[in-house]
């Protein structure tokens, strides 16, 4: 267990630090991809690889879930029969879609009569979701930044769409509107963002250095 | 020569970083750093003792990042707070649930769940408590809410990467009437967690999360050298305003 | 009428008084004061100054009050004279020394004031502390010292002397000690006295009276001697020196020794005989068989004046307590046998004679006499009156004790109980106790003892406790019993002593009390009984019953029902109603009832670019949103696409989104105002699939475009035939267009493909959530052109009047917006009251 860990903790600090040094000397002075780069490219697509194969053991993941719901008879084990059925039917007709076109329509039809329709409804109901969040707002957390928040929210909406039958409200579309979008808002979302920049940098650095493993060992 | 320029910026950038970080955990503190207190995580921590005192479950979603992506960066953060979390409560009846959108997200969720079973030596490794819920945003949000409400969850913890999915998995928990903390590196799910969860942490918080809840030297570090970055990229957009306003650049 | 208050002793009288009848003194004020001193106070009177005392009339009238920091200063206080009680002054008036006599003669005594000095009062107040100068001066011009007081102050001075010389510096305030001695019952042993009584102070205990101060060559006073002797008749004149060489006719008429016996001076060194009583004693012994309740008499020149004006009033000032008998005195019947009139002649009656004492006693000596016969107890007797009892068993040939000292019954010596008092006593050195336990009804001139003496009297006194059996009792006067324990522990304490065993062996063998020293032998008593049953009152066994309910509540498992809030549920299908019913509705009408804006977000500019592409340079569109954003998505992607198409220009299609790819399918199949130009895979337009990496894959696809995607989702070469024939990198495409609802997707493009590009235009099609981090990069320049959600698609349909997706929702998206906003305005408001409702029907509630 101690070799195990020491041995992953070493090849993801190396291949870490060589796909690091990829990206700032993997292009030669003509554009050309470097050694260094190319090493690179060969991780990241391992690394792509290895990602596709995840997304199977997540699948298999998955039906061994709802697969141990059903056999505990737990709670919405209805809906698991459900979707490992739908799932190994799509992942079959997937299969078979290169090969058979019916399957092809089929797996195409699967994707485009169900899964949008659903995800483009679960969309839907965020509209009600956020407006009833948006009320329970004050309710739930009642300062500063909650009410400036709502107000916030509150004053983008009317500078967005124009009113029926009165059209763009005055004021709120062409002035107010744009000033919160383009100048707090954005300044605003920079700053957070270079927050998160940086904390995806020492997040990075704090791997490469081996002090967090994720992908197990004492400090994980 | 530009990217050349850009990646010579890029490296002494990293390279700093990379010094501060090792610099600051080399020094011995004889007290702990005075970090400002974040109150959601001091109600996480309230939360999550009151998860082993009742029995009940905690749930940490760790979103959707991809590991190949920039947005893996809040998945590993999401799974070290996984690990610290996992060994608090295996002390309890129940273990951990962890559901992620992303399948090596997964993986690595079972594998630190595992890790903190161990480490406690108590509770017994469930390898479906790692659960990969979803390919696609909503699907994967769509997947946890059953979770939330079957499984006896009473702490819900969305940390990672998360787009407006996460309203429905806080509106699930609310109407579960569980607490809820959430954070994300995305603006919009901020927002969102903002206005529908209980707690939310905004910004780099989610990054100083794992250190506010498992300090460890290395944590402190990576705080301050994202405070010392901080100020110095203050200072320069500062000058590169002025010096844009003086027509310099 | 009122009685009125004496001012000096603070009396009442009759109001008719003059003159005191307790003190004598005038009661009325003779200077002619004004008549508010006699007025009864009233409640709420003011007080007035007057002269309340005597010490008044005495100020000057120059003189002013006394401040702080003030030196003293020195006063003729012989004008305080005239406040002493007249019992005091008549003894200083009344027997004036004999011719010869000194007045002023220091003695060394202590107890003994000292004699005025025959020199001017100036000087002698010069030389004597201020306090004591107008003594000296008092005496000198009114009264001089008596005779039997400057006798005994020269016994005294003549008998201490031998007695410094061989005990040291006897102790000048100590002026009793020779006629104690006389006292004494052991003319030739130091006189037994208890410990307490060796105390200097405690000369004034009746316990160290009971013993009279030893001689240093134990010679007692002749009275005191004859005291011991039966003859008590025989009296001797007392050996006191007197440096006048007389005694004080008093005390010789008391005696009744005749002139020649008088100068004691020429028996300085003879021993008084014990035998030989004072006549005054015997006058006391006389008078105390006969009190006398009336005043003293003062016919008899015998008598002093002192001793004939004592009144029968008990409780004068000056016949304080301490002039009662004291102990020594009624110790003496143990003794010496004196005369029981020994006392009533000392303290007021006539000078008795040698056998004929005054017929008539003061009453106060008749009480005590009575209260020494009271106080007959053998357990309240202290040990020095067991001493005092034992020297009269020691010296059997004792004289009989005279007659006024015979009343007093003897006492068994008690066995091991005795007084809490005296045992205290014992345990208190001596020099302390006597002041503290001494009564004030001593005089001073009998409180004094020099600690030798009393040392010596201690320790004859421990020795004579060994003969506590053939001691008798004494008995206590009433001020000693008065100051006794209760008697009920002083019987516990005798009873348990009574009962406890004596030890037989060991060093504690003769003790009592002693703890048993073998296991085993220890109480001898049954052990007590304890109940085995448990006592519990009414009180704990209501707490026990509410505890037994507490502890069984919470083995009782209690399901929690979940809270459901009933009003989040309306709320939600409330807002759900209004929202559907907003957004719906529209869709029936369609009639446009919203205004259409002015005004794209960029101004035109996307239009203009896709304008001017060529017609046939493929452009890359990259699918890079979620499916379900894709209803927005494709309403606002529609008219910029179908502008597109409507060229006939060849698209390349690629995504970084796993479900990219089908909804590229999706799009181009079925989305209004794009499927009309029904473009097919493999001839307008090619699907390059799914981009892994993210990032990544697009730095790989900057890099290698024909490496990143060589195939297309149909496994079809996608690069060397078909419409991307002849594309090498992405600058050879005529426009990079991405789809993207996620702000940080749009970045990646136009970060990491952007700059790679060339003179390629990039442009993009967000959703309105993304616009906000996306505008910044059109605005400066890296984006060329930018579509911004259903309104900038809307305005895109108006420009090329193409109604598509935009136009059908633009009332529901007016309505819809419109919807929300009152929504949420009226949910907060209503939210906002209820809670104070709720809070104020809680808090009168609780009220």
């Amino acid at each position: 267990m101690k070799f195990k860990g020491i041995t992953s903790t070493v090849i993801a600090i190396s291949f870490g630090v060589l796909v690091l040094a990829g990206y700032i000397f993997g292009y030669n002075a003509d554009g050309s991809l470097s050694l260094l780069g190319q090493f690179q490219l060969i991780i990241l697509n391992i690394a792509v690889i290895l990602a596709g194969f995840a997304v199977l053991v997540g699948i298999f993941n998955l039906l061994l879930v709802h697969t141990k719901k059903i056999s505990q008879k737990q709670k919405g084990a209805g809906y698991s029969i459900v979707l490992i059925v739908t799932l190994v039917i799509t992942f079959l007709l997937g299969l078979l879609a290169h090969y058979v076109p019916i399957a092809a329509a089929l797996f195409n039809g699967a994707f485009q009569y169900i899964q949008l329709p659903i995800e483009t409804s679960l969309m839907a109901l965020l509209v009600v979701t956020l407006t009833y969040a948006s009320i329970r707002l004050l309710r739930r957390r009642l300062n500063v930044l909650s009410v400036i928040f709502l107000v916030t929210a509150w004053v983008i909406l009317v500078g967005t769409a124009p009113w029926p039958f009165l059209g763009d409200v005055p004021f709120f579309s062409d002035i107010v509107r744009p000033i919160i979008a383009q100048i707090p808002a954005a300044a605003g979302a920079r700053g957070i963002l270079i927050g998160v920049a940086l904390g995806t940098l020492t997040t990075g650095l704090r791997i490469l250095f081996g002090s967090d493993r994720p992908y197990g060992g004492k400090n994980g | 020569m530009t990217n050349f320029v850009l990646g010579l910026v890029g490296f002494g950038i990293i390279f700093l970083s990379g010094v501060l970080m090792l610099g600051l955990a080399a020094l011995r503190r004889k007290s702990s750093p005075a970090f400002r207190e974040i109150p959601a995580i001091t109600r996480l921590r309230q939360a999550v003792g009151r998860v082993v005192e009742d029995g009940t479950r905690l749930h940490v979603s760790l979103g959707r990042g991809a590991l190949a992506t920039p947005q893996s960066a809040s998945a590993l953060a999401g799974l070290t707070l996984l690990r610290h979390l996992a060994e608090l409560t295996s002390a309890g009846d129940k273990p951990p649930i962890a559901t992620s959108g992303e399948a090596a997200l997964a993986i690595l969720s079972q594998d630190t769940l595992q890790m903190g079973s161990q480490a406690s030596a108590q509770g017994a490794y469930d390898p479906t408590a790692g659960r990969l819920t979803g390919l696609t945003p909503f699907s994967y949000a769509a997947g946890a809410i059953p979770t939330i409400r079957d499984e006896n969850i009473s702490t819900n913890i969305l940390i990672g990467n998360f787009g407006v999915e996460a309203a429905l998995l806080a509106d699930a928990a609310e109407r579960a009437n569980t607490f809820t903390l959430g954070s994300s590196d995305n603006l919009t799910a901020q927002a969102v967690l903002f206005a529908s969860a209980q707690e939310a942490l905004i910004g780099e918080e989610l990054f100083a999360a794992g250190a506010y809840v498992n300090a460890r030297p290395i944590h402190y570090a990576s705080l301050t050298a994202q405070d010392i970055l901080r100020w110095l990229i203050i200072g320069v957009i500062l000058v590169g305003a002025v010096l844009k306003l003086a027509g310099i650049l | 009428m009122a009685d009125v208050l004496c001012p000096v002793c603070g009396k009442p009288n009759p109001p008719d008084q003059v003159e005191c009848q307790f003190c004598g003194s005038p009661i009325k004020p003779t200077d002619g004061t004004t008549a508010h001193n006699s007025q009864t106070l009233k409640p709420g009177d003011q007080p007035t100054k007057g002269d309340t005392a005597e010490f008044e009339k005495a100020k000057s009238p120059d003189e002013n009050p006394i401040r702080p920091g003030d030196l003293p200063t020195k006063k003729n206080t012989a004008d305080l004279e005239r406040a002493l009680p007249s019992w005091l002054r008549t003894l200083r008036e009344g027997k004036r020394p004999a011719s010869g006599e000194s007045l002023a003669e220091p003695s060394s005594d202590e107890g003994l004031p000292p004699a005025p000095p025959a020199t001017p009062a100036s000087d002698a107040s010069s030389a004597l502390p201020d306090w004591l100068s107008g003594l000296g001066e008092a005496g000198s011009e009114d009264e001089e010292v008596p005779d039997w007081l400057a006798g005994l102050r020269d016994d005294k001075s003549i008998q201490s002397l031998p007695a410094a010389g061989e005990e040291g510096n006897p102790s000048p305030d100590l002026g009793n000690e020779d006629w104690m001695a006389r006292l004494g019952n052991e003319p030739q042993e130091p006189t037994t006295e208890s410990p307490n009584s060796s105390e200097g102070p405690a000369a004034e205990q009746p316990a160290f009276d009971v013993s009279p101060e030893p001689d240093t060559d134990g010679n007692l006073s002749d009275w005191l001697q004859s005291l011991q002797s039966p003859d008590s008749g025989v009296k001797e004149p007392p050996a006191v020196p007197q440096s006048e060489g007389n005694l004080p006719d008093w005390l010789s008429s008391l005696s009744g020794v005749p002139e020649e016996s008088k100068p004691a001076s020429n028996e300085i060194d003879q021993p008084a005989p014990a035998e030989n009583n004072p006549d005054w004693l015997d006058e006391l012994k006389m008078n105390s068989v006969t009190p006398e309740p009336g005043t003293p008499a003062e016919g008899s020149e015998s008598v002093p004046d002192w001793l004939s004006n004592y009144g029968p009033v008990p409780t004068t000032p000056a016949a304080t307590p301490g002039e009662n008998v004291p102990d020594w005195l009624s110790g003496l019947d143990n003794k010496s046998r004196p005369d029981s009139e020994a006392p009533a002649a000392l303290f007021g009656s006539e000078s008795p004679d040698t056998g004929d004492l005054p017929a008539e006693t003061p009453d106060w000596m008749s009480r005590l006499q009575a209260d020494a016969n009271i106080a007959e107890e053998p357990e309240k007797k202290k040990e020095d009156f067991e001493a005092a009892s034992e020297e009269p068993a020691s010296p059997k040939s004792a004289e009989p004790l005279p007659e006024w000292l015979s009343g007093i019954g003897t006492t068994t010596p008690p066995s091991s109980a005795t007084p809490a008092l005296i045992l205290d006593n014992t345990n208190n050195p001596p020099g302390e106790e006597g002041e503290t336990n001494l009564p004030s009804v001593t005089p001073d001139w009998l409180s004094k003892l020099s600690p030798e003496q009393a040392n010596e009297k201690a320790a004859v006194s421990k020795e004579d406790q060994v003969d506590s059996e053939n001691l008798e009792a004494a008995e206590l006067p009433s001020w000693v019993q008065a100051m006794r324990p209760v008697e009920s522990v002083v019987d516990q304490k005798s009873a348990a002593l009574e009962d406890q065993v004596t030890e037989q062996n060991g060093p504690l063998a003769g003790l009592r009390g002693v703890l048993p020293g073998q296991p085993g032998l220890g109480a001898l008593r049954k052990p007590p009984v304890y109940f085995s049953k448990l006592l519990v009152s009414d009180g704990q066994q209501r707490y026990a019953e509410v505890l037994e309910r507490l502890v069984a509540g919470e083995s009782n498992p209690r399901t929690v029902a979940p809270t459901k809030l009933i009003s989040n549920r309306i709320w939600r299908w409330v807002t759900t109603l209004l929202l559907f019913l907003a957004i719906g509705l529209p869709f029936v009408s369609s009639t446009q009832v919203a205004p259409t804006l002015l005004a794209a977000s960029d101004k035109g500019v996307s239009s203009k670019i896709i304008g001017g592409l060529p017609a046939n340079v493929p452009v890359l569109v990259a699918f890079d949103y979620d499916p379900a954003l894709s209803g927005e998505m494709e309403a606002v992607s529609a008219p910029i696409m179908d502008q597109l198409l409507s060229k006939g220009t060849p698209l390349a299609l690629i995504s970084t989104s796993p479900t990219g790819p089908a909804l590229a399918e999706h799009f181009l199949q079925t989305t209004s105002l794009v499927d009309v130009h029904q473009y097919q895979s493999g001839q307008q337009y090619v699907n390059l699939g799914y981009l892994a990496g993210g990032s990544s894959g697009m730095l790989y696809l900057t890099g290698s475009l024909t490496a990143a995607m060589p195939v297309d989702v149909n496994g079809k070469p996608a690069w060397n035939s078909g419409p991307l024939q002849g594309i090498q990198g992405l600058s050879n495409f005529a426009a990079v267009i991405i789809l993207t609802d996620n702000a940080d997707t749009g970045r990646n493009w136009i970060e990491q493909v952007g700059p790679h590009l060339g003179n390629t235009p990039m442009l993009m099609v967000i959703s309105t959530q993304a616009e906000p981090m996306i505008r910044p990069y059109f605005d400066s320049g890296q984006l060329k052109g930018l579509v911004s959600g259903l309104p900038d698609a809307k305005i895109y349909e108006q420009s090329y009047n193409r109604p598509g997706l935009a136009y059908h929702y633009w009332n529901s998206f007016s309505f819809g917006m419109l919807a929300a906003e009152l929504i949420i305005v009226a949910g907060v408001i209503f939210g906002i009251l209820a809670d104070r409702l709720f809070l104020r029907k809680k808090n009168r509630e609780e009220a």
